[in-house]
Parts: structure tokens; sequence; C-alpha cells
């Protein structure tokens, strides 16, 4: 009873809080607003949710499991394909249970049991869901107490699981379902919908504001819509510069420059270029993640130096994260990436 | 149709037959008292604690004259009164036993279908239901040929449950009546079936019960009580399976009259279940479950059942890395964490291990399925198909079938598309959308073509772990290094050619690093990657297994060593670092690249071979040498203790003087236990405990070449269910190893029928 009048009433508030900032002129987040409804609009996985499709006709859903990097659309295919399989019965037939909701055994024991001995007319051969996302943050108790509940009620209730890591889930409930991997979204993919967004919100922009969105999102698409949207919102364009004041992230043209620099052995302009981001305030952290995002798309860097980069900034990556994330960490870092390009006898004293 | 409607009366009988046990539980306590007498204690007892009937997929096999007399009765009852509606369920006036409630209710919404189709002629509703239950659920194995696990496997526990409740094995004629059976069958208390997820554990303990005619009695821990008052029960779960099982060897409350209580059921033989065990991590919790299971052990009467624990435990193959470093966190309990040592290293308990189930097996066990699935050969997957998820499911039935029947869900839509079309549209769901995307996924026979890589594509999305055929690719890609401008690249995708040679052209390397230039690589790192299909450390694993086959020269392998190391250590640092997933892809692209930079180009082909890591089979055999090390350990003490005592209350002279007591580990390992194994097997006289006696000496041989097992399509466990054992590995502990499996297997025979011959010996033990 519980659980579904609270899904009841998220929905009502959500929709209350859009009536209340519409009247006060605000919108609601564009990811909310733009979520697909329809197994259809999913952007990328097409393989995966093709096969979701066929099983929403089906009707006869197996437990799953679906996997991946945060804002690939985990969440919104189940809710999809809960909207498909359940259509009007959806609220009755839909019990969702988020990491922030409690769910520890008491909850598995009680509240889940109960939804799942609840009648709840459906249409013929389908099932009530259960959704527990983020279901790698449950503790391994509570999944173990899950177990059962599965098995015993796998005749009326369905379980999908949402996490990014599906070895986090024990083993017996990974036997139990279907496990479907989501990959990372293609920039490609992640542009169409970006570009369909703008179309609608009427949002004005440049090709490499679009291309900045992407880069920094890396394929989370949750992100890219949240920024081309507070960009939209900050600036009224989204352009390359908007869209990295916005992100607060170093310019990637400025670290690119570096190390066209470090490549060259030109010690002191790079350095110049670290110092300027250091003074601009950004975290050493901040600067050596950008410098390997850039190091690795870099087209011109010959594949033995790619990989010494790599390799140097990763070591600098994990002194900063021990703890010592200093102006002279990310020296030595640049200073250790010229070396490598300029004559060893040059550098004898 | 009519092989529908054929199917679907089979399954109406027993339905009806398990009705008949369902709706005289509800009915009973309103109609007549004394009919109920099968049900009545089973209700009593699920009073106290939860309780799970065997599992009626066929008509009871113990036949009664009682409850064929009911049986009729109820069915009058039953056309008396009209069956329940499917909206309402019975509500019992004690807290259910929650499994039989689930089934119990659908069940009988069935029976209610199963009338309205008598009556309309309407067969398809069959197939709707058939549709609403999980296949690994409506087509679980009936008999005992028909269960996966291996043949020797199965007969271990029959004779086990055989011993513990009926004290002698299960092939051997039954004692005399006068002899006691309670000997044997006080030191059969806890059986304890191990192994990975989906195996058949389960299901082979309830059908073996079933076929032995025993009541299961089911702990489960997801039972909450509700006390009378209406509150919810406050005592904690722990202080009630304490009481649960102190109550063992109480005989079932017989409700019913005088009469009936002399009848069969009421001397069943009972056996308690534990599935689902406490939570084990929390010390206090593990400390009152070991010593509710040690006086479970020690307390015997005649009466008293024996207990089965279930426990499902990390798969030992291939799987992830990052799951063996979680096995602090839970989840992970080997037996001596379940049982605790007392439990464990005494005589009362028996361990049973079930290792993941071969391709073969599990090839069969799917064609047993399809063919009750589905009735029509033509609707069938290949046998290609088959196989295919049987290889890809490693060695875990439950997934298996869940496969299949996500595949076959897709086929039969289509062949049913086609008669719901004739039926025309009375479904308001499948309209035009539906048969039209049915036919551009699937397409009915003019797909038949492209279905292999269709299904492909799906079972790649579908199931899980790792996918050997895309783990293959991945890398060979990495290990044959294919490079721009390599000789014999006619094979090669021009396409991918050509969008390398436009790649722009890189800036060259200083004077000082030409060495280092390459031509430019056709793996296309920041698209590879994705397509890795298990984790970055597990990749690593395969390719540090594989990569010296590849090189041609030692500095090659000392360069990629190097890298893989960097790799290493960027991915296990610490915590923070560990979870950072900007960690995982540094070590990614070092490993990848790295082995790329560091392979000769073009990698010479001398038909090398993918080996599967080593990695894996040493981590299994140090935790199995760690944990019998601790059993000897414990034994020793033990032992020792024993000595002390005797030798302190001036015992009998043939105990010499204490020994034994505590040894460090080292010493333990290196010296104590293999003396122990020489003079074991010189002597023959068993010294060290039944648990450790896997433990052996390392070959003399300086240096064995291993046979390694070879990546291939089919990388599975071996057809035989038993991995071949290693000799001692870098497990740390250097001269214990394992012994190949069928000698511990005789050991075991051994060790039983010593158990059967010498069981006065045994009442010596305590």
């Amino acid at each position: 009873m519980a659980s579904s009048s609270s899904t009841a009433q998220g929905k009502e508030a959500v929709s209350a809080i859009a009536k209340h900032t519409d009247a006060e002129g605000y919108e609601m987040p564009w990811v909310e607003k733009y979520r697909p409804v329809l197994l259809d609009d999913i952007v990328g996985n097409t393989e995966t949710v093709e096969r979701l499709k066929v099983i929403a006709e089906d009707g006869n859903v197996p437990h799953i499991i679906i996997s991946g990097m945060p804002g690939i659309g985990k969440t919104t295919s189940i809710h999809c394909l809960a909207h498909a399989l359940l259509g009007d019965a959806y609220k009755e037939g839909v019990l969702e249970l988020n990491a922030s909701d409690e769910r520890g055994i008491d909850v598995v024991r009680n509240k889940i049991k109960s939804f799942a001995q609840r009648k709840v007319t459906l249409p013929s051969g389908r099932h009530k869901i259960i959704i527990l996302d983020e279901a790698d943050s449950m503790t391994a108790g509570a999944q173990q107490a899950l177990r059962r509940t599965m098995e015993i009620y796998s005749n009326t209730t369905r379980f999908a699981l949402a996490c990014n890591m599906s070895n986090k889930i024990i083993e017996p409930i990974q036997s139990r379902c279907a496990i479907l991997r989501y990959s990372k979204l293609r920039d490609a993919e992640v542009l169409k919908r970006l570009k369909e967004i703008c179309e609608m919100e009427q949002v004005k922009y440049n090709d490499q504001g679009l291309a900045a969105l992407i880069f920094t999102a890396e394929g989370d698409m949750r992100q890219a819509i949240n920024n081309l949207q507070s960009t939209f919102s900050g600036f009224g364009f989204v352009s390359q510069d908007n869209v990295f004041k916005i992100c607060d992230q170093p310019h990637p043209i400025v670290i690119r420059q570096m190390i066209k620099d470090c490549q060259n052995g030109s010690v002191d302009d790079a350095l110049a270029r670290i110092n300027d981001l250091w003074d601009q305030g950004y975290s050493a952290v901040d600067i050596v993640v950008s410098v390997f995002r850039v190091t690795k798309g870099m087209e011109e860097l010959q594949e033995y130096m790619k990989l010494e980069f790599i390799r140097e900034i990763g070591w600098t990556h994990m002194r900063i994260l021990e703890g010592v994330g200093t102006l002279v960490q990310l020296g030595a870092m640049v200073a250790r990436l010229c070396k490598l390009s300029l004559p060893p006898q040059a550098l004898k004293i | 149709m009519a092989p529908t409607s054929k199917s679907f009366s089979s399954s109406s009988s027993s339905r009806k037959s398990t009705l008949t046990s369902s709706s005289s539980r509800s009915t009973s306590s309103s109609t007549s008292k004394s009919k109920s007498a099968s049900s009545a204690p089973t209700r009593k007892m699920s009073n106290m604690s939860s309780f799970q009937p065997t599992l009626n997929f066929k008509p009871s096999p113990s036949p009664s004259t009682s409850t064929s007399t009911s049986t009729r009765k109820d069915e009058e009852d039953r056309k008396l009164m009209p069956p329940p509606p499917p909206g309402t369920k019975p509500k019992p006036l004690v807290s259910p036993p929650k499994s039989t409630n689930g089934k119990g209710k659908s069940r009988e919404v069935i029976v209610v279908d199963d009338d309205e189709d008598e009556d309309q002629g309407l067969g398809s509703n069959g197939l709707t239901n058939d549709k609403a239950q999980m296949w690994t659920d409506l087509y679980a194995p009936t008999t005992e040929a028909e269960l996966a696990p291996g043949k020797a496997r199965i007969a271990k526990v029959k004779n086990w449950l055989h011993e513990s409740l009926f004290g002698y094995p299960f092939d051997v004629p039954p004692p005399p009546g006068n002899v006691n059976r309670d000997k044997l069958r006080k030191y059969k208390r806890i059986l304890f079936l191990s192994g990975p997820a989906g195996v058949g554990k389960t299901t082979t303990m309830r059908l073996l019960c079933q076929s032995l005619g025993v009541e299961i009695m089911e702990w489960g821990e997801s039972v909450e009580e509700r006390s009378l008052g209406g509150g919810i029960d406050r005592e904690s779960s722990i202080s009630k399976f304490s009481s649960f099982i102190s109550r063992h060897s109480y005989p079932s409350l017989s409700m019913s009259s005088q009469h009936t209580s002399s009848q069969s059921s009421a001397t069943k033989p009972r056996l308690i279940l534990l599935t689902s065990l406490p939570n084990l991590s929390h010390i206090p919790t593990r400390e009152a479950f070991h010593s509710s299971l040690l006086t479970f052990c020690q307390t015997f009467t005649s009466l008293s059942c024996p207990m089965v624990i279930i426990h499902s435990d990390a798969g030992s193959g291939g799987r992830a890395e990052e799951s063996w470093m979680e096995r602090d966190r839970g989840g992970r309990e080997g037996s001596l964490e379940v049982l605790g040592r007392e439990v464990r290293d005494g005589p009362w308990c028996q361990e049973i291990d079930f290792l993941p189930l071969a391709p073969t097996f599990l090839n069969k066990a799917l064609l047993r399925v399809m063919q009750i699935a589905i009735p029509k050969a033509v609707d069938r997957p290949s046998q290609a198909t088959v196989q295919l998820i049987a290889l890809s499911s490693n060695g875990d039935l439950r997934s298996a079938i869940n496969s299949l029947q996500l595949v076959c869900g897709g086929r039969k839509d289509a062949s049913k598309g086609k008669k719901r079309k004739s039926r025309g549209d009375d479904e308001e769901e499948d309209g035009p959308k539906k048969r039209g995307s049915g036919k551009g996924s699937r397409g009915g026979k003019g797909a038949k073509l492209d279905v292999s890589k269709d299904l492909r594509a799906v079972l790649d999305a579908v199931t899980r772990k790792e996918q050997s055929l895309n783990l293959f690719h991945a890398l060979g890609k990495v290990f044959y290094n294919k490079r721009l401008d390599d000789p014999n690249m006619d094979d090669e995708d021009e396409e991918v050619l050509e969008r390398i040679r436009k790649l722009p052209p890189e800036k060259p390397l200083p004077d000082h690093l030409q060495e280092f230039s390459r031509r430019k690589s056709l793996v296309q790192i920041e698209s590879f990657i994705p397509t890795i299909p298990i984790d970055a450390s597990s990749f690593a694993l395969w390719i540090h297994q594989s990569f010296l086959n590849y090189c041609n020269e030692i500095e090659e392998v000392s360069a990629g060593l190097d890298e893989l190391c960097s790799a290493d250590v960027m991915r296990t640092d610490d915590d923070i670092w560990q979870s950072s997933t900007q960690a995982i892809s540094y070590a990614l692209h070092l490993t990848v690249r790295g082995t790329l930079m560091s392979l000769p180009s073009p990698v010479p082909r001398r038909s090398q071979k993918v080996v599967k890591p080593q990695f894996f089979e040493s981590f299994r055999l140090e935790r199995d040498n760690t944990s019998a090390l601790d059993h000897v350990a414990g034994y020793i003490t033990r032992k020792g203790v024993a000595a002390g005592n005797a030798f302190a209350d001036g015992g009998p002279s043939d105990v010499v003087g204490v020994w034994g007591g505590t040894v460090n580990k080292r010493v333990l390992a290196g010296e104590l236990v293999p003396m122990m194994v020489k003079i074991q097997g010189l002597s023959g006289h068993p010294l060290l405990p039944p648990s450790a006696q896997s433990l052996c000496l390392p070959p003399y041989s300086t240096f064995s070449f291993r046979s390694n097992t070879e990546l291939t399509v089919k990388d599975e466990p071996d057809a035989e269910d038993e991995y071949e054992a290693t000799a001692a590995g870098d497990d740390g502990l250097g001269n214990v190893a394992s012994q190949s499996q069928e000698w511990d297997e005789d050991m075991q025979d051994k060790d039983k029928e010593e158990d059967w011959l010498m069981e006065d010996d045994i009442d010596d033990w305590d």
C-alpha cells in the first residue's frame, strides 16, 4: 500500500513541482522533461534495447539486471519496459526502490514482500515489476534475503535491477537474472539526442559547443543534457567557451597546446600554461584528468609517446590522489613529459 | 493447436492433484477434521516456523488410502464450493508457509482457467499460463535421472540422506530390525552442500527428498512472524533460528484425532533445509549460529531430524578478478565460516561440493526443457543455438534456462503471431504494431538464414559473464598486433584500413627514440576498449598468461611485463584509487598499449594458443589448501588438548605424552603436515582429518609442464565435471598441493566405508 502510494506521490510531486515552477517561470530539468517513455526512444545500445522490445511484446519478462556506467539509460530502459508491459496499470504494478530509499534486510522482508503478495489486476501474462535502482549499493545481507523472495514470487512478480557493476550483485541473484550489459553511448548517439533537444528547446548552438558538451560528458547522456541546459540558461548560446565555463573544466585547447609543447620539448611554454591553469583556480585533479582525456584522443601523438605520456600522467594522478595535489606535482609531470622528447645527451651534465 | 492442448492437458492433471492438497488445507478448518490428517501437522509446523512441503510436480509418491479418500472428498468439496476467485487468497489463521502460499495461489488461479477452457474450448489459456512462469520453475526436473549434476554426486547426497534418516546406506539391504540404527544416524547430522549458483543444489535436494518420502522443513531468513497481538515479533532472527532448530527432535504434533496418528504420515521422516543463512558477517550472529548448530549436532535422539545446509559460494572458473577482491565483503563465506570449526571438523558433518556443470550436461538438460516446453520441433531453436547457450552460461543451468526462455520467447511469439492473425484481433494489445515489428525482427521462415547471427547478438546481449568468443576476438586483436602495411593483409577489412590511412600523420619521434617508432596500429584503442567483454584486470590476466607465446626476444617480454606491472600497480593500490574508474582506464590503456608496443611487428604465426589464466585455478587451490591447513591446525590442537587431559588424568599408559598444541603456520605447512602426509602414505593409516585429505606432497620433478587449458570457443570445465587438479602452484604455501581428484574421491569412499564398518570406533569420539 505504502509502496505504490509513494511512487504515486512521487509522480504527483513531480507534476506539482512542474506546475509550481512553471508558475514561477522556471522549468523542470531537461533530463526529466526529455526522458524517453517508449523503448523506441532510447538512445544507444540498439541490440539490447531491441531485445527488450521483444520481451515487452512477449510479456514474459525474466528477472533482469541492467549494468553499465551512469547516464547511459539503464533506469530509463527499465521504466520504459515497465510502461510497455503494464500500460495503465503502471502505477499499481510497479514498486521502485532507489538507493536513497531505505533498503535494508527489513525492507526486503517487509515492503518488497508485501508488494509481491499484493494482488493487482494486470493484463494477462503480465507481472508486477519491482525496480531496484542502484542495486549494487544494497548490502550482501539484503541481497541474500532478496534471493528467496525472488524465487517464491516469480510467478507474479519480476525484478528489474539496475546497477553500475554487475559483479557487486551476489552470485545467486546473478544466476536468477538475465544480465544485460549497456555499453557507453557513442559520441554520435549523444550528439543526435542533444541536437533533438536543442531543436525542441530552440537552443542556439554551434558545433564546437556541442563537441565540447560531448567531450565533457564522456558518454554520460545525463551529464550532457544537464550541461546543455546549464549553458543555455547561463549564456543563452552553446559555444565551446561557454560550455567549459559552465562545466568549469580546464580548457582542452590550452591543455592540447601544453601537450604539444611537451612533445616538442619546450618545458618553459608548457609550464607557463600549467601555471595559468593553476592560477585560474583549477585543482590538480581537474587538470590531470583533463590532460589524460586530451592525451588519449590526440592523434598526432606517436604510439610510443602516447603510451609513455599516459603512464606518466597515471603516476601523477596517483600521487595527487594520495594527497600531494600541488603545483609542483604538475610541474614535475610536465618536466618528465618534456624529458621524453629531449635527446639524452642534452640532459647530461 | 494440437500440441498446445496436449501439453495443457498433461499439466492440468498434475495441477489438479496439487490443488487438492492446497484446497484441503484451506478448507479443512471449516469442513471436517478427520480427513485433514496429512495436512494438519504441517500446519502446526508452519506455526512454529516456516515450512515447505515437497514440491508437487507430480502426485505425492506415498499413496495411502486416507489420502485417496480425502482426495475424492476434496473433489466433491470443490464441486460444491466454487473455487476461490483469482483475486482472493485463502487467509490462514497462522502465518502461512510463504513458498507454498505463492505456489498454491497460482495453482488455484490456474484451475479457474482450466474450467473456463473446458467451457469455451479455448486452448490458448494454457499457453499464457505457461508464459507467466519462469521455465526454471515450470520445467524443473521430476525424476532423479533428469537431474543435471553428476551421477556420483547425486548418489552421494542420496546415500547421506538415507543413512541419516534410516541409519543404513541406500543400496544396502536394511539391517535386521533389532540393530540400533541410531549409531550411524548420530553422526550424519549436517550435510553441507556448496557450489556455484544454479548448478542444481536445491533442486537435487528437493527431488531426492521427494523420492525418499521425506518432509522438508525449511527455515527461511525471509520469514517474519507476526505474533498474535498483531505487532511484529521483536525476537531477533538468530534467536528464532536457535529455538527453531532446538525443536528438531520433537515429533510433529498431531492435530488430528487418535486413530489417524498411527498413519504413515505421522512417522514420515523429516529434514531441516537451510537455504538462506543468517547474516554471518555479523560476528555475534555468526557465533550464535555456530553454537546452535553445535547444539543441534550434540543433542541427538532417535526422533531428531538431520539438517541440510545449502550454500552458494563464489564460482571458481573464469570469474572477474574484482569479485575475488570482494570476498571479504560478505557473501563469499566458505564452509568454515558457515559451520564453525567445531561443527565442521566434528564427526557430524559432511560436505559435498557441487561443481559447475559441464556443457554436455547443460546441453542435455536444455534439450529436455525444450522438448517439454515447445512441443513442435519446428518451433524449436536449432541445436547450435542450444549449444551456444550451454557454452556461454558458464556451468550455470538456471541462467542457461533463462537464456533459453528468452530466446524461445521471441520465436514462439513469431509463430503465434500468425495464429493470432487468423483468430482476428480480439486482443487489444497486439495490434498492427506487434505484427509489424515481429516481422522486422524475426520474420518467420524468411529470417531463418540470419537467425544464427541474430541469435548470437541476442545471446551476447543476454548471457552473462565472459563471452568466450568476444574475448577471443579481443585478445586476438591485441596479440596479433596488426599494423598498417603488414604483409598478408588481404583478409583485412578494406574500410578499416582506409580509415586508418586517413588519420593525420603523427609527429615523428626524436632521433633517440627511433627504435620505438611503429607503423600505425590497426587497433584503434578508443573504439577497441568498449569491445572488451570482461573487466580490465581479468583482461590483463589473460594477456599476461599468453603474452610470452607471441614474443620473439626476451627484451620484448621484459618490456611488456613492465607495462603490465605498472598497470597492476595503478589498479590495485588502495581503496580510493581502486574505486576510481579513471584508474581502471589508465590501467587498461597501459595494458593494451604496452602490449602492442612491446610485441614484435608483425607477430610471427606459430599457431600460438591463447591460454586460460592459471590465476583462477591457483586462487581456488590456495583457498582450499588454506582451509585444509586450518582444519589440520584445529585437529591437532584438539588432539593435543585431549591427550593432555588424558595425561593429566593419569589416563591409559599407551598415551606416551603431551603432543601437538599450537604450532605456527609455517611449521605446520612446512614441516608437520608434509611429514604427516608422508607417514600416512607409508603406513596407510589416516593421520589427517578427512577434511584435510586433499593435502599431499608436491611431485618430485623440478619443473612440471602443466597442460594448460586452451581458450577455444568451448572454454568450459571438462566433460567430466571434475577439474583437473594441478601441481603445487604459487599459492604461497609451497609444499602443499592438491591431489588429483580421483584419489580424493577414493579416499572419501573409503572414509564412508569406515564410517559404516567401524561405527563402534566412532563412538569413542566424544
